[in-house]
This record gives C-alpha cells, structure tokens and sequence, in this order.
C-alpha cells in the first residue's frame, strides 16, 4: 500500500495535541486495511521521524437516523504514532 | 491594553511636510515591534472568540489560528496599525483637521519583517490673523415709520382679507378676476384642452390655464360676461409641459364671470380678527409691527456690515478641495431646483455653465466666513450649550407650529442639528462683536432716495394713463362720428 493511501489525516484537536506535545504520542486516521508496521514505514517517510511504537484502534461508525431511516457513519481506524523524544511533527 | 497602545504611539516616527495651502503631509514610521505587539493582541482575542473544530473556545493554539484565518487578521491588523498610527499622528502633533485624512488603505501593505512605513495628506484649518474685534465701525441707519406706510400696510391687509365680488357694469379692467370657459387648441393639431369654469387673473402677464399670456389685460380689457375673445400666443421653448413646448397656441376665453376685489371694510369683524377695538389701536399695531420689521432690517445691515469687515481685514489661503466640494454641493442643489422647475436638460445644462463659476465664488465666499467666525467664536471663548439650542429650537417650532422634541429629532435625522448649532455659535459671535463695535446712527440715503424718485415717478404714469385715456376717448368719438356719417349716407341711397 502507498504511504499516501495509510495515513489519511493527522488529528489535530485539543487532545491530540495535549499529548503529542506531553507525551510524544501523535493520533491519525489510516487506512482501515493498515497495520502497525505499515504505519509505522508510513510516518517515518512521510515526516521524516523515527517512530518508537504505534498503537492502532478500530472506531466503530455511530448511529445515525434521518426520519425512519436508520444507518451509520462509515468506521475508521486510529492509530496513535510514538516517535522517539528528538523528534517533532510540526503540524502538533 | 491601553499602556501598551500609548507605548506603541510614542515609538512611531512622524515627520510632517508642508503640501499646498491649508495641506499637510503626514509621514509615518511603525516600528516592527509594536507591529508584532498589536498581532499578539490581535490574535490573542481572535483565540477567544474563534471556534475551531476540536478545539473548546479559547484552547485553539495560534499556529492553527494563523492558519485558518491568517489572510482577514492580517487585514485586521493592518487597520488597526493605520488608524490608531494616523491618529496618534494627528493628536500628538495638535493638527488641527478638517476631515478625516484619506489612507489608501488597500495599497499599503503589512511588510513579513522591519517597520510599516506610509504617509498620508490632511487638510489642516487655515493658520491666519484675526483684525481687531473691538470697536469696528458700524453704521446703524436710523429707519423711522411714516403714516405713509402704516397707511399703505392697512391698505395691503384689508386687500389680502377682501373677497372677489361680481361686477355690476360687468366690464373687465385691470386686476379684476374673471370666471370664464377656456380652450387651448395647439396650431396644426385637433387635440383642444379644455378648461371650465377656470379662474383668470387680469394682469399684464397671466395665465389662461397653464399657458402664460403676455399683455392679457389689453386682451380682456372692457369685455363683458357672455364674449368670447380669442388670441394666439407662442409657447417658450422652456415651457414645463411638453407638448405645448415652442409652439403656437390658439386660446379662446368665454367670459361667464366678472369680479372685482372689494377690499375689507374696516369694521367690527376686521378689527377683532387683528385683536383690536379701534383704528387707534389698529394703527398702533400696526406700526409696531413695521418698527419691529425696521429694526431687524437695520440689524441686517449693521450684521453685513461686520462680515465685510471681516472678510475685508483678513486674508488666507482656503483648502481647496474642501471649497471645490462645497461649491459642488451648492451646484448640485442648483441643479435640483431648476430639474423642480420643469426645464428641459438642455436648457438646464446651459445654466449649469453659467452656475458653476458663481458656485464655486460663493463657496469660497462661505467657507472664508466659517473659518472667520470660528476663530472668533475661539477667541472669544463663546460656546452654545445644549440648553440654548434646546430654546432656539423651541422658536423655531412656535413658528412652525410643531412641537420642539419633533422638530428637534427631525434636524438630528436629517443631519441639519450640527448646522442648526453652528448658525447659533454664529449669531451669538455677532451679536458679541456688535455689542462692542462703534456704532454711528445714520440716516438711509439710498433707500429713501428711491423712494422718493418713485413717489415721484408714480404720479406721472398715472397721468400720462390719463392722457392716453383722453386721447383714446377723443379717437373714439371721431371714430363714432364717421361710423355714424356713414351709415346715415347709406340709409339715405
């Protein structure tokens, strides 16, 4: 898979920069067929860092309803990127 | 927040040039620093108010902000360095402006690094010398009324309250009314306009429905109830209504009515309508109201002469460019009133030509005269408080019949209040220097000279009217005695 195609966007809120800035644990949406190594290969291109660790989470899509209609919102995976403490996304 | 801001005022350079008459040029230097000061605060209430998605207000950090709504804050920024740079510039240098100076704003640009610098021109009060106020020689005339004119002033009043009475000879003569059905019928066109029952006045220039008839009194003169007299007239080119523009009319009048104006009789119902009891009283009110009528003219006079005193002893330089924007304005207004006038553009625009030099003396005129009582009302510390308006306006409403908290809000709607203001400063200046000028009492050459050339030039047409009449009696009677010789003949063969 393409690194463009892994790492769909950084997210940037409140939190993610609390922690991206305390911690060095920086959040983003990847592919949903992704895994840890992918990202991993990903980040380190795309930024040019060295990633220490990567945990991933598979978000379920919520519930929506329009009128009597019922459906949902598509599910994602988060991945929340370690890199090793001399490094620094810029976006965060 | 404000001690930052005056720091930042102190630290701006300013160097202000000479540009013209009543113009200055205003250069101005904004250091980086308090560019970067102003950002800071810029930013700091935009993080306030911004609501940025994942973020709770007031947590997005500056970097997103920047990002996000850089282009308007920057705009944003921009603004608030020129105005408050402009104005500080202004203050600190005590120039004294006469409109707010014109920055281009949208051609200045925030520079990435180093100071702001720009310049602007104002328009400053003309700097000049004011010549004595005290003692300036006025001359009052000394206007007294004579029996004459309070005869003549009751005369006029028992006209204007008299009522338009049928005639018994019935025979039309000058300044009678008559009640009469008129057609006007355009030469080379069937259409005819028709008037019944219209009012004519009988007078050298009036009018048959719009139409104006030049010597309508010889015209009617000594025609009856039941003629028919006819004539054509040639419409002015400048004529209001269209169709009846430059072109020949053809009018006829058939006289229903005739009236005269039978003056009102000095009775009971005349004298109480003036609130008095008897002539005696009548002609004391009525010379009361002529003298009170004399003094303000007299006032008006002596008020004339202090303005040319004035604008005689002083001379300056006016700003341009506010007096080419007042004479425009005076223009304008010209304009308005003749397009109300009916004339047609063409004609308009000629005018124009010939209004445009006169504006603009006029304005120049206005201005000089503002600018004067201005630095005299400064010098001699007179202010108009809300209190003095308030009664002015209070006057004026009496005389209008309206209430003064309407009359008041009106002016403030239409924008008349500061003009209203500037009018009372004024009178009070005046005022002030007429209490302190020379004052000779004069006796009106002028005026009563021409009124003595007209008593005695009025008499004289009367009588050549008499002499015309004689003459034109005799011609009559000859003319009878003909007519009558000749149908005597005809009845003999």
């Amino acid at each position: 898979m393409e690194n463009y195609k892994v790492i769909i966007r950084p997210l940037i809120t409140e939190k993610g920069m609390h922690f991206a800035n305390a911690t060095g644990a920086y959040p983003f949406q990847v592919h949903h067929r992704a895994n840890k190594a992918e990202v991993k290969q990903a980040i380190e291109k795309i930024y040019n860092v060295k990633v220490q660790r990567v945990r991933t989470a598979n978000r379920k899509g919520k519930r929506r309803r329009k009128g009597r209609n019922y459906g949902v919102t598509p599910s994602w995976k988060k991945a929340v990127v370690y890199l090793q403490s001399d490094y620094h996304i810029d976006l965060f | 927040m404000s001690e930052s801001q005056q720091e930042n005022k102190t630290k701006n350079k300013v160097n202000i040039e000479n540009a013209g008459p009543c113009k200055k040029k205003v250069l101005v230097e904004i250091p980086e620093q308090s560019i970067k000061e102003t950002a800071d605060q810029q930013y700091e209430t935009l993080r306030k108010e911004a609501v940025v998605p994942g973020f709770r207000k007031g947590r997005a950090p500056r970097r997103l902000l920047e990002k996000r709504f850089g282009k308007e804050n920057l705009k944003k920024i921009k603004l608030t360095l020129l105005a408050d740079a402009s104005d500080s510039a202004i203050k600190d240098n005590e120039l004294d402006i006469l409109r707010e100076p014109d920055i281009d704003y949208e051609n200045i640009e925030l520079p990435d690094k180093g100071p702001l610098k720009f310049d602007f021109e104002v328009e400053v009060k003309p700097e000049f010398q004011l010549p004595e106020l005290k003692e300036i020689p006025i001359e009052k005339p000394k206007l007294e009324v004579t029996k004459n004119q309070i005869e003549r002033e009751i005369e006029q009043t028992q006209k204007w309250s008299g009522i338009w009475t049928p005639k018994e000879d019935g025979k039309i003569e000058v300044d009678d009314q008559i009640i009469a059905d008129a057609t006007l019928k355009i030469e080379d066109i069937d259409k005819e306009e028709k008037f019944d029952n219209t009012e004519i006045y009988i007078r050298k220039n009036g009018y048959v429905g719009p139409i104006p008839v030049e010597n309508l009194d010889k015209i009617l003169k000594g025609a009856k109830a039941g003629d028919l007299k006819q004539t054509t007239v040639e419409v002015p080119k400048t004529f209001f209504k269209e169709e009846y523009r430059g072109k020949k009319v053809g009018i006829s009048i058939k006289i229903n009515d005739v009236k005269y104006l039978k003056p009102a009789l000095l009775d009971e119902n005349f004298l109480k309508r003036f609130g008095v009891e008897n002539e005696k009283q009548l002609r004391q009110k009525v010379e009361e109201s002529l003298n009170d009528r004399l003094q303000q003219q007299a006032r008006n006079q002596m008020r004339d002469q202090i303005y040319k005193y004035m604008l005689d002893n002083t001379n300056f330089d006016l700003p341009m460019d506010i007096v080419a924007d007042q004479a425009n304005s005076i223009l304008q207004r010209q304009y308005a009133n003749l397009l109300r006038q009916g004339l047609p553009q063409e004609q308009v625009n000629e005018n124009m030509e010939k209004l445009h030099a006169s504006s603009e003396e006029q304005a120049k005129q206005q201005m000089k005269t503002f600018f004067i009582i201005d630095k005299v009302a400064e010098k001699l510390d007179i202010n108009v408080t809300d209190e003095e308006i308030n009664g002015q306006i209070a006057q004026a409403a009496m005389q209008r019949g309206q209430r003064p908290e309407k009359l008041r809000e009106q002016m403030a709607q239409n924008g008349s209040l500061g003009q209203f203001k500037l009018q009372v400063r004024e009178d009070k200046c005046i005022a002030k220097l007429l209490d302190s000028a020379k004052i000779t009492k004069v006796k009106p050459k002028k005026k009563t000279a021409k009124k003595k050339t007209k008593k005695k030039t009025e008499p004289k047409p009367s009588e050549k009217t008499k002499k015309t009449k004689k003459k034109t009696t005799k011609k009559k009677k000859k003319f009878n005695k003909i007519t009558k010789k000749k149908n005597k003949k005809e009845t003999q063969k």
